[in-house]
């Protein structure tokens, strides 16, 4: 039956994150940026993960995609990619999974690109480096369609990125990532460092590339707004931790914790976003983060923090 | 690179040069007596004389037109050497001061470019290797051991390589560019041993300016490492291998390579330095002699030379930089 | 997370000081009780080997090289401390100046700095020791000083640059604070352990001018030093007559010398830039 075969297909967990932990550890002090996550993103889903900057967010993406550096370490949890524990491969594995299996599309990607290289040769790096033999011509071609699938021309390939904008710089990334049709995107805040109108442009780009190949994506971002546009569920983190999650529908009708309301009630306002923003950053939590997360209805997850659950 | 830029780059060329050559003119002309009295005299006060003093004295002050006005002599100062002429070598005298220097040169350039060269790639590479993750720790103490290395004079450091590989252990000739009376062709003997003589000459320079690329290169690649450039290229599952080569190394050479060029002064006076040690018969080994010698033309002749490699090679490293990276337009 | 400032005493400091320690003492202390009567013409045998009577023996002329050490090391460090010192201190003064004051004054300087910078100090050096005679320790850094206070003028100059945009100098400039006092009372201070580590190169940097110098035969051979020393056992064909206790104690002297300076201006940096200290 069709409703079953569709319902199957759904509810094949494509990335499981648990448990997990990860810690800077420096002389000073020691700082958890991430603190016991777990959340299973399921196959043609798009996941966003919203908090603000210092919540913990780009951290995991880098940590589940093992791209962390010292003094970031993970200290526990596992990370599943459908059945291979991504924590347990070994680097020529793992390579080998790299971006044919999940790509990444980085924060900022003003300076992600190799500054001295063209587009084309960084293109043909990332074909090569998976094995991907094939004649000049055809290696263009298939350039050539990964930029159109972003809007963008062909005349990029042979310049540098600091001839390019921003927004068009993301694109690129954007485009590189559909390059070996990945069944997993993780997106690190792909539209923070743009103009209001590129930010959704770019957004729109990026969700319609990912359906063109029904990759799932993980999307990490700060702005509740354009979240909101793209993402079948969100997550909200909050101090390193998951504080609430559920259907973006639900979430932004029904949200318990009273962060994750602080964060859906700035969403018109930039200019209170931004007090808020400082004042969570350098203070300590202001809700209690041990307990564990309670389903207050079927899919939505909030933690306890000593108040009511009522809206 | 646009034409202005060209322009400008070549103007400080020539400008450094004018200053230079300004200046080698003045300190010989501040001296009380003429340069060539001041020089023939204190060497006679070192016990050592010149045969003819008076008579190349003579030679000398008609020469340098010591009797003119000074704006005179300074024009015909600058107009010979815009002629290429230095002079006469006193101590060769029918010869010219430049023919003595151009004699030499081969040697000095052959000599330093090995040196520089070979320093810089293998001081580089070490460096970088020695904060690349999963690199054996081997890599790291190499860089700690060239350290002390780097903090010794060249000229120092080759006297000791001399008493023990020339004088104690014979591996390698005592001075020299070839084996005196040797027959000298394109063939590999000669190759041999002409880099039979110059190892121990290379092998001081290397050793004393490998630790100083590599240490400077440690802490750009520790940087370069934690670029998002470096990160996006992993996240894509290049090899390790490329990432090394197109992404960081070619990124962190950027800075060594406007380091190279200032620091090129610093190693043609090693360089000079060396080839005296050495007996290296290259435009230091000239320029030792003819301070010994009273020389006047050549010492000021080798002086200027080292003031023009130096600009040269900056103006060269200079006009190569906007090819090595596309961001700067000139 | 609070970054507690490292303390002044780290292992680099600690093994660069006691490595100067080693040359300095002896070297400042020595000509005090060296006997002058030992550096006489034939105050021992010719070339006589280490012994009782010549801890580090005797060279061709029959003076006793431990007494010629203890006296030379003192002007070897003279040149160092004049050189280096009055290098930095006209590169501060015009640094700041330049630094500062910008405009016109700061592209003159800017412009001579570049220039000079590309033009070997040997090569200068050579011509100025070719043409006069210099006879103490005190002109020769003072004439080292002249081709090499521009390293030092650059260095400075860049960290005023990115101190006067701090907002604590605007503040002042707000507050009517003359130019003089903000770069000399305000910005001092933030530059000391940035001046010290370049103080220090800078003695590094003369003593090797004065090396070179002394090594070509261009030095005072009125007064001893170490260079003079080396000249002389160049000269006297010590390395190939194997009289190594004449050319190696000073190189040994050298080394140790400019590790310690080394190791000191590493620690200085980190002082100076707490960036350094990872990595």
């Amino acid at each position: 039956m069709a409703t079953m075969s569709g319902q199957a297909r759904e509810s094949v967990v494509v990335l499981a994150v648990e448990g997990l932990s990860i810690h800077y550890e420096m002389r000073a002090a020691t700082v958890r940026a991430v603190d016991g996550v777990d959340f299973e993103l399921r196959d043609n889903e798009v996941l966003g993960l919203a908090g603000e900057s210092g919540s913990g967010k780009s951290t995991l993406a880098l940590g589940i995609l093992r791209l962390l550096r010292a003094p970031g370490r993970v200290v526990a949890g596992s990370v599943r990619f459908g059945a291979t524990d991504l924590l347990a491969l070994d680097e020529s594995a793992l390579r080998e999974l790299r971006w044919r299996q999940f790509a990444y599309i980085p924060q900022g990607s003003m300076s992600a690109l190799n500054p001295v290289m063209r587009l084309q040769a960084q293109f043909r790096d990332t074909l090569t480096a998976h094995g991907e033999r094939m004649p000049r011509a055809a290696m263009h071609a298939r350039f050539v369609d990964v930029l159109q699938g972003v809007g963008l021309d062909a005349d990029l390939l042979p310049r540098y990125p600091h001839e390019l904008s921003g927004g068009m710089r993301q694109r690129v990334c954007i485009a590189m990532a559909m390059l070996l049709g990945p069944r997993l995107i993780i997106a690190d805040e792909p539209t923070s460092a743009l103009d209001v109108i590129s930010q959704r442009v770019v957004l729109e780009t990026l969700a319609a590339a990912r359906k063109a190949i029904d990759a799932s994506m993980l999307l990490i971002g700060h702005d509740m707004a354009l979240l909101a546009q793209v993402t079948d569920r969100l997550g909200i983190m909050y101090a390193g931790r998951l504080v609430e999650m559920g259907e973006t529908g639900t979430l932004f009708r029904d949200a318990r914790h009273p962060y994750s309301r602080r964060l859906i009630a700035s969403v018109p306002d930039v200019r209170a976003r931004r007090e808020f923003q400082s004042e969570a950053m350098d203070s300590e939590p202001q809700w209690p983060l041990d307990e564990p997360l309670q389903e207050v209805a079927a899919g939505h997850f909030v933690r306890p923090w000593g108040g009511g659950y009522d809206s | 690179m646009t034409p202005r830029y060209l322009g400008m780059r070549l103007a400080t060329f020539v400008l450094t040069i004018l200053v230079a050559s300004t200046l080698n003119f003045a300190i010989s002309r501040l001296t009380p007596q003429d340069p060539i009295a001041a020089l023939l005299g204190r060497m006679a006060s070192r016990g050592r004389t010149v045969e003819n003093g008076a008579e190349i004295l003579a030679l000398y002050r008609e020469r340098l037109g010591l009797d003119d006005p000074l704006p005179q002599q300074y024009l015909n100062y600058m107009g010979n050497l815009l002629r290429g002429d230095l002079g006469y070598s006193l101590a060769f005298f029918p010869i010219k001061a430049e023919a003595v220097i151009l004699r030499a040169l081969p040697w000095t350039i052959g000599l330093l470019s090995v040196a520089t060269l070979l320093a810089f790639t293998v001081g580089n590479l070490l460096g970088a290797l020695a904060v690349w993750p999963r690199v054996p720790a081997g890599f790291r103490w190499l860089v700690y051991l060239s350290m002390p290395f780097s903090a010794v004079p060249y000229y120092l450091l080759a006297l000791i390589l001399v008493y023990l590989f020339a004088l104690n252990w014979s591996v390698f000739p005592l001075g020299g560019a070839f084996t005196p009376g040797s027959v000298r062709g394109f063939d590999l003997a000669t190759l041999g041993d002409l880099l039979h003589h110059a190892t121990l000459p290379v092998l001081s320079v290397v050793l004393a300016v490998i630790g100083f690329w590599a240490l400077s290169m440690r802490g750009i690649m520790a940087t370069v490492l934690g670029d998002d450039y470096l990160i996006y290229a992993q996240a894509r599952g290049l090899r390790s291998r490329r990432i090394f080569s197109h992404y960081a190394m070619r990124n962190a050479m950027l800075p060594q390579v406007t380091a190279l060029a200032i620091d090129f002064g610093r190693l043609i006076s090693g360089q000079v330095l060396v080839e005296i040690i050495f007996n290296y018969p290259g435009v230091g080994w000239v320029l030792y002699n003819a301070l010994r010698a009273a020389d006047f033309f050549v010492i000021q002749g080798v002086t200027l030379f080292m003031v023009f490699a130096v600009a040269l090679a900056t103006l060269i490293l200079d006009l190569i930089y906007p090819l090595l990276d596309p961001r700067i337009r000139y | 997370m609070t970054r507690r400032l490292p303390r002044f005493l780290t292992p680099v400091m600690t093994l660069g000081l006691a490595l100067l320690a080693l040359v300095l003492v002896p070297g400042l202390l020595g000509q005090f009780v060296a006997d002058p009567e030992q550096m006489r013409l034939m105050a021992g045998g010719i070339n006589a080997p280490p012994g009782h009577d010549h801890p580090l023996g005797t060279q061709n002329e029959g003076r006793d090289l431990l007494t010629y050490i203890l006296k030379g090391m003192p002007n070897t460090l003279l040149i160092g401390l004049v050189g280096g010192g009055s290098a930095v201190l006209l590169g501060t003064v015009l640094g700041m100046l330049a630094g500062y004051v910008g405009g016109l004054l700061d592209g003159v300087v800017r412009n001579t700095v570049d220039i000079g910078l590309t033009i070997p100090p040997l090569a200068i050096l050579i011509m100025i020791a070719a043409s006069f005679s210099i006879v103490t320790p005190l002109m020769m850094g003072l004439v080292i000083a002249l081709t090499s206070w521009m390293h030092p003028t650059r260095v400075i100059r860049s960290q005023v640059l990115s101190l006067r945009e701090r907002e604590f100098v605007l503040l002042l400039r707000l507050s009517g604070a003359s130019p003089l006092h903000i770069v000399f009372r305000e910005l001092m201070p933030n530059l000391i352990p940035f001046l010290a580590a370049t103080f220090v190169n800078a003695v590094a940097t003369a003593i090797l001018a004065s090396i070179g110098l002394e090594v070509l035969g261009l030095g005072s051979f009125q007064t001893p030093t170490l260079g003079n020393l080396i000249y002389f056992a160049i000269i006297g064909n010590a390395m190939w007559l194997g009289l190594w206790w004449w050319w190696l104690p000073p190189i040994v002297i050298f080394i140790v010398l400019f590790m310690g300076l080394f190791f000191v201006s590493t620690a200085l940096d980190t002082l100076a830039n707490p960036r350094l200290e990872q990595g």
